[in-house]
């Protein structure tokens, strides 16, 4: 079950290396959130409520409600759905992609670390580095964003490979600096359109002489 | 007494927000610099008292809380000044008082925590916070700047929670309180642990300032208001510096002790040549003051890599540095509201405007470029000991080299901006001389500690050293 939940994880990834328009992206991250929730309940058995409880926020209610209604309220939209221009070919985001998936797999299974599960290490190191990727690739601060969600998606995968559980109060102040970094982010988003486009090219006007 | 500081601090930051009167607003804020004060004096009086599982007061916490209070203080003092030359709306100064209260809290709590995953969280909130501090203009440069330094900002501290993540790998099931992963450490993987201190290294740098994610702090610096910069370059460097300080001290007990100090030492002389190569470039003064922190954070961790007594000379150097370049960037705040501009070819002929204020960027000149009797003349001395004695002799002949570019450009543009005068510099505004005295002060400090060393001080530093090998024996009286 929780293999094929991965696997899904792992597809969603793909998806975001081929995405060209701004509500695919959000869709894509919502289901990510989604999947998140489920591997997380499959996983944690002898769960405390106060931890059950603070999963379900993470996860379905912020994750997959709160910040996609938000981000599609604010960002999309005012775009009509928007697309998002290709800096790199589809087939080459997509190869590069793939090929960060296995090596991932890779990287994983040669770690032979009784500390860490194979599974949810080789999500987590592909998401980081497919979020890397995208912020990389993409010259649109909208996608920037995403892969900065992409790469949360990747350290929340990573603390569940790991296994090692932080108390409740800092797991609260995690999740509440996580989301309103997104909240804010998407804010000055929404200001910064107001001076000049989307493009991070556009923003060039701090330098030095 | 913590826990009732962080309490006490929330319902100022609520009240803050939702206060028209910006003078009620500002008392505010003083009263929360006071409740900083009571919170430094109780805790350098209970030194290492754990009051809460989460947070405990050791020697190095306790110094940097008083430095961020001194230049809190200050800074306050100097955004008063900034905001009434402005007349800037009242809800603006609502938005930057409960930020600069959640910015100071934010930096308190990194400085006290004994959980890395508290501490985390700390760090985050100051990039949130002082990523309001940075827009408190709201023109196109600081929104660019806010921006930048949000998003690279979350980055970097997500990458430095990966770090924290490997970091419980290699702990297994032992709980990441600090004391407890100390005790742990010698028999953690060290593969793990250089995975988890690349990312910690690489992830905090935004909040240090040095390579790689350097930029933003620059533009951070350049486009918030004066006092803003102030903060960034003394309290926030420490933050940073903390961050990174906390994995050491827990790494410094394994083998890789030779490995972190390579790879911290490789990053400070980066740090060094990169801000060497903008420094010469850039023509505006607060960029300059910007890369000149870049300079000094890269001779701290260069200092910090030779261990022993090099463990003793960053942490100094790191307070001296502070100061005089809060000093500085007040009194730069009053050069770019004389000419109206930061840019040196709209500047000029500063002396004649400003005879107080020029004497104040002299002194600030003399300490920065570490020129006798500036303090830091004697950290980068035993800096340079140091390195002679562990037989660092190419770091000694590049790092050298790469001052010398920082002295030129440093005194070059100075001198222009004091006593060149020049036909495209247009004085807007009179500066009262009593507005210099704070910048006199704390560059006084500096030059102070340079011929007198307090014992006080030098204590308080081999205490928080005496945490590292071979650290807490060294004096330099």
């Amino acid at each position: 079950m929780i293999s094929l939940l991965i696997i899904s994880f792992g597809i969603t990834l793909i998806y975001l290396s081929i995405a060209e328009r701004m509500r695919t992206y959000n869709t894509l991250i919502a289901v990510q959130g989604a999947l998140l929730f489920a591997i997380t309940y499959a996983e944690l058995k002898d769960i405390d409520v106060w931890h059950l409880v603070l999963i379900l926020l993470e996860t379905l209610i912020i994750k997959v409600i709160v910040l996609p209604y938000f981000i599609s309220r604010l960002l999309i939209r005012k775009h009509g759905g928007g697309s998002i221009a290709m800096v790199v070919p589809g087939f080459v985001s997509l190869t590069v992609v793939s090929i960060i998936i296995f090596l991932s797999f890779l990287l994983s299974y040669l770690l032979h670390d009784d500390q860490i599960q194979v599974k949810y290490f080789t999500g987590a190191i592909a998401a980081i580095f497919t979020g890397l990727y995208l912020i990389i690739v993409h010259k649109q601060v909208f996608t920037h964003m995403m892969g900065y969600l992409t790469i949360e998606n990747g350290i929340f995968l990573l603390s569940l490979a790991i296994g090692n559980e932080m108390p409740l109060i800092v797991n609260l102040a995690v999740l509440l600096d996580v989301f309103s970094s997104v909240l804010i982010l998407g804010i000055f988003i929404n200001r910064l359109e107001a001076f000049s486009s989307l493009d991070v090219d556009q923003l060039k006007d701090l330098k030095d002489s | 007494m913590v826990t009732f500081y962080f309490i006490a601090a929330g319902i100022l930051i609520v009240t803050l927000f939702f206060i028209k009167k910006s003078v009620v607003s500002h008392v505010l804020v003083f009263v929360s610099i006071s409740m900083l004060g009571a919170l430094c004096s109780y805790e350098a009086l209970h030194l290492n008292l754990a009051e809460d599982s989460f947070f405990k007061a050791d020697a190095l916490g306790v110094l940097f809380l008083f430095v961020t209070l001194i230049i809190s203080f200050f800074s306050a003092i100097h955004y008063i000044i900034y905001v009434n030359k402005r007349k800037q709306g009242e809800r603006s100064v609502a938005i930057h008082n409960a930020s600069f209260v959640v910015f100071v809290t934010a930096i308190s709590g990194v400085f006290l925590a004994t959980h890395i995953g508290m501490l985390w969280a700390f760090l985050e909130a100051s990039t949130l916070s002082g990523a309001a501090l940075i827009y408190h203009d709201r023109d196109k440069l600081s929104l660019e700047a806010t921006w930048k330094y949000l998003f690279v900002s979350s980055i970097g501290v997500t990458l430095g929670f990966a770090g924290i993540m490997f970091l419980s790998v290699a702990a297994s099931n032992t709980p990441n309180y600090i004391d407890a992963l100390v005790n742990m450490a010698p028999q953690m993987n060290t593969g793990w642990l250089k995975t988890s201190f690349i990312f910690v290294l690489a992830g905090f740098s935004v909040k240090m300032g040095v390579v790689p994610f350097f930029t933003i702090d620059i533009d951070a610096k350049d486009s918030s208001p004066s006092p803003v910069g102030a903060m960034f370059s003394g309290p926030l460097m420490s933050v940073g510096f903390m961050a990174i300080y906390r994995f050491y001290q827990i790494y410094a007990h394994t083998t890789i002790l030779e490995w972190m100090n390579h790879l911290l030492l490789l990053t400070g002389v980066l740090s060094l040549f990169f801000a060497a190569v903008f420094i010469l470039k850039t023509n505006n003064y607060k960029r300059l003051l910007a890369y000149s922190s870049m300079e000094h954070a890269g001779l701290i961790l260069i200092a910090f890599s030779t261990g022993v007594t090099g463990y003793f000379v960053a942490i100094l150097h790191l307070v001296l540095h502070a100061f005089a370049k809060a000093g500085l960037f007040f009194q730069v705040g009053q050069v770019t509201r004389v000419f109206n501009s930061k840019i040196e070819e709209e500047c000029g002929g500063y002396f004649k405007h400003n005879p107080l204020g020029s004497i104040a960027l002299l002194a600030g000149l003399l300490s920065i470029v570490a020129m006798p009797p500036s303090g830091l003349f004697m950290t980068e001395f035993l800096l340079f000991k140091s390195l002679m004695i562990s037989s660092q002799w190419w770091i000694v002949f590049i790092v050298m080299f790469l001052l010398i570019f920082f002295v030129y450009a440093m005194v070059k543009k100075f001198f222009t901006l004091i006593f060149i005068e020049n036909k495209n510099a247009h004085p807007v505004e009179m500066v009262h001389p009593l507005e210099s005295l704070s910048p006199l002060l704390l560059i006084g400090v500096v030059l102070f500690f340079g011929v007198v060393s307090p014992d006080f001080l030098i204590n308080i530093i081999e205490q928080a050293t005496q945490v590292l090998p071979g650290g807490g024996g060294v004096t330099i009286k």
